[in-house]
């Protein structure tokens, strides 16, 4: 069986970094990490159960974030992920990384 | 710790991976209530896609994976059974053999002896001497006997922590126990053998210190557990029980751990204190020279053991100085338990073996060579099958996964044939190689099973990676339009190359067969000097030397009379020392000369004192001059007879006939020299002729006493047997008898190369099948893929000759190559053994002639019946076919 191509490299990268940065703010479900982005990036980027639990079956693989069962206040259970040292580390070069190529992306387009 | 935070998580959804998918179950649930609750609705996603994907991320999938390529290299190799059968059983058979190699260096190397406790700890003591060969040159010697004294002086020096003990070497035996006599081997041992060992009985008792003192002998026995089962069926009432060993009454009175069978490569079952030492003289054998004792002791640590060579070798050097020549250059030297790592000298059939062992390693490589082949035969007999597969989206690397779990399942086929090729050869190859040891214990260890495992394994791998040389590089869509015969002709530089270096192996192995073959008829061809085949000597033994002459003596005329009478013997004489068994010598002095002709550097003469009947018996021819007669008795004047070499020595320029020899004192009468005899060896057949006379037994006043048979061919058994009863009839006080052939006495000095004859050729002749397996199948694939070809050809009129030539061309040529490469190799490997070989040099002509000729037949053979195939195909049908 092939390795199956992700949707698209830089979407899934991004993605990932946005589900890092969220995670920065504290522990959170996915349906809550679902609706910060959502809510910052003012519903451009909406988010899909089926691109954000594989993605965060990802970092979960690479030791990024790791997962725990928690109440929430509405007293339910759900599954609350948090970020690690390497998930930190690994933000951060994304980061840096997002930073070249959107400024990159900028000058090509005589935007910068 | 991030790093493992993964790695827990992917071991939780494999090993969870029920309560998994029931957790992601839950967290999807709740995601899509509290959607349902924003009345979002619109990010409803793919459940079943996130599900497929956790699991595609899993070790699952890989282990599903390895399940399915499992199940479908099954199905493949079942389809092709001549395939699968052939790999499997050339791969059982090269793997095979190097385990059976491996097992037996692992036992003489690496096995330490069963039943020993921290048997690491324990060291043996060796002496480095100087000594001086029966050819008066001097040169040093590791020994591992010390006599007794030696272990008296050391005990009194060594930290008795050390618990410093001593056997004797192996007896084999007799024990007569009621009506059966079970053939053993016995050792006896000093006080602390058993206690620094570790060594407990595991029934009865083991001896008391009071019945190791040395003044007299207790006749007690320790048997080992093996002995136990073999020779008593495990019967409790054994402790007790008299038996009888050498004519002499022991009790048994413990059976020893079980496993435990002495601490030599050769088994022992039985054993007694040392005060059983038979030694014979007035002085008891603890104070003489007689007993030799293997020392050893539990050294554990390095400081320890520097003090206790330092220790032994501040009082062994006076006794050595006092004893031997002045020699005050003695060492003591330690080494491990196993015999093979210590400081002995290694013999030459270990030597062989060892190369023998490298040898091995080379069939291995002529086997992966020709598994290889195989394997890209059939990986270009699947092209289509894979093209399709591969244009059906399956990925190279997972073609390359199920090509490595099907040669990795073959690999391991082939391991379990080894392993049961290796139990059935170890016997086989242990009775070759050491034939002397009685081994203990199973024959194939978990080391040697490992060793085949991670073999096979390996083979697996490197064979998993066939495809990478070359199956896949054919572009799909050629592949997909072409039928499998599409009339070109892919010729396989791989496949080729594989061919070669198989070829080249086998001409490397048999140049060694022939290389040694040819030395040991070098050394047959010296001989001893002794004609005929038929030779044997008997030897009465007796307890106390006293009684030997007295009883042999008057007897010995009658004794020799009625042996001669006998219709097996041709001819039978008497010496006071047995040829090739030893040799004894006499101050000599010569007139001419200043120097006694005496044990000094070059100037060394043994003696025989011998019956008239003795030349004709043993096959020694007399050059000048006569032999001995009846008339050469007491009172008659002395005479003597010496060896073409001495004649030589002592006159060299006129004859020796008429001389005069004094023998023991300068003013002795004269023994006139009446005739010179043929060299005979003293000991060995490699061995320079030196100095030897005979002189008559009558006129020497010491008793000729051991009888020397000529037996008529095809007679000897039963002359042996003749001999035997004669002798006990006349001799009913003896305590023993050895008898030998004249031809066992040098069986052991031929060994190495019988040895190394017979292992060089049984493994280049598995090489010779497994190569021609080989070339078979590369040119029977080759002439199917040019059918088509041949079918044109034949149709234009082409003669069977000429396919045949078109068929073989290639196959003998790529042979041709790996010859001349072969010969090259063999030159470089002749080298590494020519220590080894005997009158013959690495590079002989006829040698490297004859095995490569050998191998041009072969590789024509395994050509041609193929290639006659191709050529005898209906046109009709070649051009018919896909």
């Amino acid at each position: 069986m092939t390795t199956r191509a992700p949707k698209s490299d830089v979407l899934s990268g991004t993605l990932d970094m946005l589900i890092l940065r969220t995670l920065t703010l504290g522990s959170l479900h996915g349906y809550a990490i679902a609706q910060h982005i959502g809510k910052l990036s003012e519903g451009v980027l909406m988010v899909e159960q089926g691109s954000l639990y594989p993605a965060l079956e990802r970092l979960l693989n690479k030791g990024l974030v790791t997962v725990k069962w928690s109440e929430t206040p509405t007293k339910r259970q759900a599954r609350y992920y948090t970020i690690t040292r390497s998930g930190r580390k690994q933000l951060e070069a994304k980061e840096s990384d997002y930073d070249r190529v959107s400024l990159a992306i900028a000058r090509v387009l005589g935007r910068a | 710790m991030s790093r493992f935070d993964g790695l827990r998580h992917r071991l939780y959804v494999l090993f969870r991976g029920d309560r998994y998918a029931d957790e992601v179950r839950r967290e999807l649930r709740f995601h899509r209530e509290l959607d349902a609750l924003a009345d979002h609705g619109n990010s409803l996603g793919n459940e079943t896609y996130y599900r497929e994907e956790v699991r595609r991320m899993t070790l699952q999938l890989w282990i599903d994976r390895v399940l399915q390529d499992l199940t479908y290299a099954i199905r493949g190799l079942r389809r092709s059974r001549g395939f699968t059968a052939a790999v499997a059983i050339i791969l059982g058979l090269g793997i095979g053999v190097n385990a059976a190699m491996f097992s037996i260096l692992d036992r003489v190397f690496m096995r330490q002896p069963e039943g020993v406790v921290h048997p690491t700890e324990i060291r043996r003591l060796f002496t480095n001497v100087r000594v001086r060969d029966m050819n008066g040159n001097d040169g040093r010697h590791v020994s591992y006997g010390l006599p007794y004294p030696y272990l008296t002086t050391a005990l009194a020096v060594a930290d008795p922590s050390i618990g410093l003990a001593a056997y004797t070497g192996l007896d084999s035996i007799l024990l007569r126990s009621g009506r059966d006599r079970i053939p053993a081997r016995r050792v006896l041992v000093t006080d602390n053998y058993f206690s620094t060992l570790g060594v407990t009985a595991r029934y009865g008792r083991l001896f008391a210190p009071s019945e190791y003192a040395l003044a007299s002998p207790t006749p007690l026995a320790v048997i080992s557990d093996a002995l136990w089962e073999r020779g008593f069926h495990r019967d409790p009432s054994v402790l007790g029980r008299v038996v009888k060993i050498a004519e002499k009454t022991f009790t048994i009175v413990g059976v020893a751990t079980p496993g435990f069978a002495g601490i030599d490569l050769d088994a022992a079952d039985v054993w007694s204190p040392a005060n059983n030492f038979e030694g014979h003289g007035t002085e008891p054998w603890y104070r003489t020279f007689q007993a030799q004792m293997q020392i050893f002791g539990r050294v554990p640590t390095a400081a320890a053991e520097t003090r206790l060579i330092a220790a032994t070798q501040t009082v062994f050097r006076p006794m050595r100085v006092e004893h031997w020549m002045q020699d005050s250059t003695l060492r003591v030297v330690t080494g491990p338990m196993l015999q093979a790592l210590g400081p002995i000298e290694r013999g030459g059939d270990l030597l062989v073996t060892l190369r023998i062992a490298g040898v091995s390693l080379m069939v291995l490589l002529i086997v992966v060579a020709n598994v290889l082949n195989l394997l890209l035969l059939r990986a270009q007999r699947r092209r289509r099958e894979i093209a399709v597969r591969r244009a059906l989206g399956v990925s190279r690397g997972r073609l390359l996964h199920q090509t490595t779990v099907e040669s990795l399942l073959l690999a391991l086929i082939g391991g379990t044939i080894a392993v049961l090729f290796a139990i059935w050869t170890d016997a086989a190859l242990r009775h070759v190689v050491f034939p002397d040891a009685h081994w203990v214990g199973r024959s194939i260890s978990g080391r040697t099973v490992l060793f085949v495992a991670a073999l096979s394994i390996a083979i697996g791998f490197v064979g998993g990676l066939t495809p990478l040389l070359g199956a896949f590089r054919e572009e799909l869509a050629g592949e997909l339009k072409a039928g499998m015969n599409n009339g070109g002709y892919r010729g396989s530089r791989t496949r080729n190359a594989l061919v070669a270096l198989q070829a080249a192996l086998c001409v490397v192995l048999l140049v060694g067969a022939g290389l040694f073959a040819r030395s040991l008829d070098a050394v047959r061809g010296i001989g001893t000097g002794f004609a005929g085949t038929t030779q044997f000597f008997a030897n009465a033994q007796y307890d106390e030397p006293a009684t030997h002459y007295k009883d042999i003596e008057p007897v010995m005329p009658q004794v020799l009379d009625r042996i001669q009478a006998l219709p097996d013997v041709e001819a039978v004489g008497a010496t006071s020392i047995a040829p090739l068994y030893g040799f004894s010598w006499t101050d000599i002095f010569v007139q001419g000369r200043d120097s006694t002709y005496k044990l000094d550097g070059e100037h060394f003469a043994t003696v025989s004192e011998v019956t008239p009947g003795f030349f004709g018996a043993v096959g020694l021819r007399i050059i000048a001059g006569r032999a001995f007669s009846a008339a050469d008795s007491r009172d008659a004047p002395r005479v003597a007879v010496v060896s073409a070499t001495m004649a030589h020595d002592l006159w060299p320029n006129e004859s020796a006939l008429g001389k005069c020899l004094y023998l023991d004192k300068r003013d002795a009468p004269c023994s006139t020299v009446i005739g010179v005899a043929a060299d005979a060896r003293r000991m060995r057949i490699i061995e320079r002729a030196g100095s030897h006379f005979y002189a008559p037994s009558a006129q020497r006043g010491s008793a000729a006493r051991t009888v020397v048979v000529r037996a008529r061919d095809g007679h000897v058994a039963s002359a042996i047997r003749e001999t035997e009863a004669i002798l006990r009839q006349y001799l009913p006080a003896m305590a023993g008898m050895r008898i030998q052939t004249f031809d066992s006495l040098t069986e052991r000095e031929l060994r190495p190369w019988r040895l190394g004859r017979t292992l060089f050729m049984a493994l280049a002749g598995l090489a010779l099948v497994v190569a021609a397996i080989g070339v078979y199948a590369v040119i029977a694939y080759g002439a199917a893929q040019r059918t088509r070809e041949v079918g044109i050809r034949l149709a234009l009129g082409a003669r069977t000759a000429d396919v045949v030539d078109l068929i073989l061309g290639d196959g003998l040529r790529v042979i041709a190559i790996g010859i001349a490469i072969g010969l090259g190799l063999a030159l470089a490997f002749g080298y590494t053994v020519r220590s080894l070989l005997f009158g013959i040099e690495p590079n002989d002509l006829s040698v490297l002639i004859g095995s490569a000729t050998i191998l041009c037949i072969v590789g024509a053979t395994a050509s041609l019946v193929p290639g006659l195939r191709a050529a005898r195909i209906d046109p009709n049908i070649a051009l018919r076919a896909e």
